[in-house]
């Protein structure tokens, strides 16, 4: 079971991700923009962090730049759909460019979200 | 000359055709995405916007070739003045083109007022405005509509994931069955402890009965010696009568010195018929309770345990039945169990994939916020054409506003999106 920090401003998808991430049996915390996930990864350990890129005021990029600069080791899996100016293939180029690692993209399957969970985070899946 | 209009300014017909036909499109492609409701009201607007352009730009190309046909009339006329050459100034280089490559039709010649179809291109450029205003609206409110629908629909899935869930955890084949193993043999072991019980229960009082035989075997033997103890009694009696006669015989030859001997002798006759009698009695009384103790015996302990032992056989039988029907409901029980699961199990695959498709929404979001984008790039463009004034020489940027109406759009939702939400049992 790992401890896990789901970040996306778009309430249903959040609310699907984080249904996925349960049914594998994960801990999950939730929150909508980059600001709330800085403050959460501040306050707290985490086995993983799942974003969204494109989101308003700071973006899942600059978040993930955060997460590297703040909590090195942290496995991160971003999701995206793209967005009207950023394609999706550019959008998960730029995510993996920025050190994301996994790039998933929208809809997101439970199957690859859980496989690419216990991938990144093997020990706390397993506990 | 007030009228004069430039035919670039026509020329943007063109192209706001293939933006609005690319609006349409764009609302088709969002429709075909997905059941949204809304989206099908955008595409008829759409569709009434390719219509309207069409039909505005088959008026332009009427307006132009009449607007042409009326500057080859004055260029056959000499110069007017300062107010003409001004005039000349703004006219197109289109205008200048040979009288072949101005396609004359019969909107040609029918001398259209160029002033009077430039004041209706302005009018109906407003209802293009408000047109797009109300699908900008319409665009946002789909998606607040659709996030919302969504939303609801989300909750109540996953609370119906969530009982699933829960109720396949619950009938875990391994669990179950491993409790219903356990129990079986709790129930197993109390049943064969019980069917132990009455078997030791039974070998005891088959002791009992052999034990209480023996005791009756010796109490009559006791009673047997008894009965020949009386018998001596009976003996020495029968003696001592013939002593006493003797006796009497004796007293009465010696006449009057053998008187008090003969009272005696009486006496002694007496006592021993008296004992004759009473060990008579004692051997018939010892008969009699030999003769009771052997049908009471009889009635009282072997006929009432042999009822019992009968009853604790009857009691052993439905034991046995009970075993046997416990393991048959037992039986029952895993194979219901296992039925339910299956069936849960192939209800909660839809239910995951039904998750999973519920990011449609965000999908048309995104496609919805680009399709408001084109309206908002439209009407900025309308609102920058200010036909009010023919003699402006500002245009917008044609090129740059098809550029953002023809920018790729949202990426399309993945096709195999089910295959990927396939659930093994956790």
């Amino acid at each position: 079971m790992a401890s896990i920090l789901l970040t996306d401003d778009v309430p249903v998808v959040r609310m699907t991700v984080r249904r996925f991430l349960e049914r594998g049996q994960h801990r999950v915390e939730e929150c909508s923009s980059a600001a709330e996930a800085e403050t959460l990864l501040a306050g707290r350990p985490f086995d993983l962090l799942v974003t969204d890129l494109w989101m308003p005021g700071r973006d899942g990029l600059t978040l993930i730049g955060w997460v590297k600069a703040n909590r090195p080791g942290l496995p991160i899996i971003a999701i995206t759909g793209g967005a009207p100016r950023a394609p999706q293939l550019f959008s998960m180029e730029e995510a993996a460019r920025v050190g994301a690692d996994r790039v998933l993209m929208k809809p997101v399957g439970m199957r690859e979200l859980l496989a690419a969970v216990s991938a990144l985070a093997p020990s706390a899946a397993k506990e | 000359m007030a009228c004069a209009m430039p035919p670039r300014a026509i020329r943007w017909l063109g192209p706001l055709c293939a933006v609005l036909a690319a609006v349409a499109l764009a609302a088709v492609g969002t429709a075909a995405f997905g059941p949204v409701p809304g989206v099908a009201a955008i595409a008829a607007v759409g569709f009434a916007a390719t219509w309207a352009a069409s039909w505005a730009a088959s008026w332009a190309a009427s307006w132009g070739t009449g607007w042409a046909a009326a500057r080859a009339e004055a260029a056959a006329r000499p110069p007017a003045g300062p107010e003409a050459h001004g005039s000349q100034e703004t006219m197109p280089a289109a205008a200048a083109a040979p009288p072949e490559d101005r396609r004359d039709g019969p909107a040609g010649r029918d001398g259209a007022d160029p002033a009077e179809i430039q004041a209706t291109l302005a009018e109906h450029l407003a209802v293009y405005d408000r047109l797009f205003e109300r699908a900008a609206t319409d665009t946002a409110s789909v998606t607040v509509e659709t996030e919302a629908a969504a939303y609801d629909i989300m909750t109540s899935l996953r609370e119906v994931d969530g009982a699933m869930t829960e109720l396949l955890s619950f009938l875990d084949l391994s669990g179950s069955n491993a409790r219903v193993i356990e129990i079986v043999d709790q129930t197993d072991q109390q049943l064969t402890t019980n069917r132990q019980l009455i078997g030791d229960f039974l070998v005891r009082r088959d002791q009992d009965m052999a034990e209480c035989r023996q005791r009756l075997d010796e109490l009559d033997v006791a009673t047997a010696q008894l009965t020949r103890a009386t018998d001596g009694v009976q003996s020495i009696a029968r003696q001592t009568n013939l002593l006493a006669l003797n006796a009497t015989i004796e007293a009465a030859r010696a006449e009057a010195a053998g008187a008090g001997f003969a009272v005696v002798a009486r006496e002694v006759k007496e006592l021993s018929s008296a004992s004759a009698d009473t060990a008579t009695r004692i051997a018939r009384d010892l008969a009699s309770l030999r003769e009771s103790i052997r049908e009471n015996f009889s009635t009282l302990v072997t006929d009432r345990v042999e009822d019992e032992r009968g009853e604790l056989m009857k009691i052993a039988a439905a034991i046995a039945s009970l075993t046997e029907n416990m393991e048959r409901l037992v039986a029952h029980q895993r194979d219901t169990l296992v039925k339910v699961q299956e069936e849960s199990t192939r209800i909660a695959q839809p239910i995951v994939r039904l998750i999973g498709s519920i990011q449609f929404q965000d999908v048309t979001r995104q496609r919805l916020q680009h399709l408001e984008g084109i309206f908002a790039a439209a009407r900025t463009h309308l609102q920058a054409l200010d036909l009010s004034n023919p003699l402006t020489k500002s245009w917008p940027d044609v090129k740059s506003f098809a550029d953002i109406a023809l920018s790729e759009g949202p990426s399309p939702p993945k096709r195999d999106v089910n295959a990927m939400n396939d659930i093994e049992l956790f």
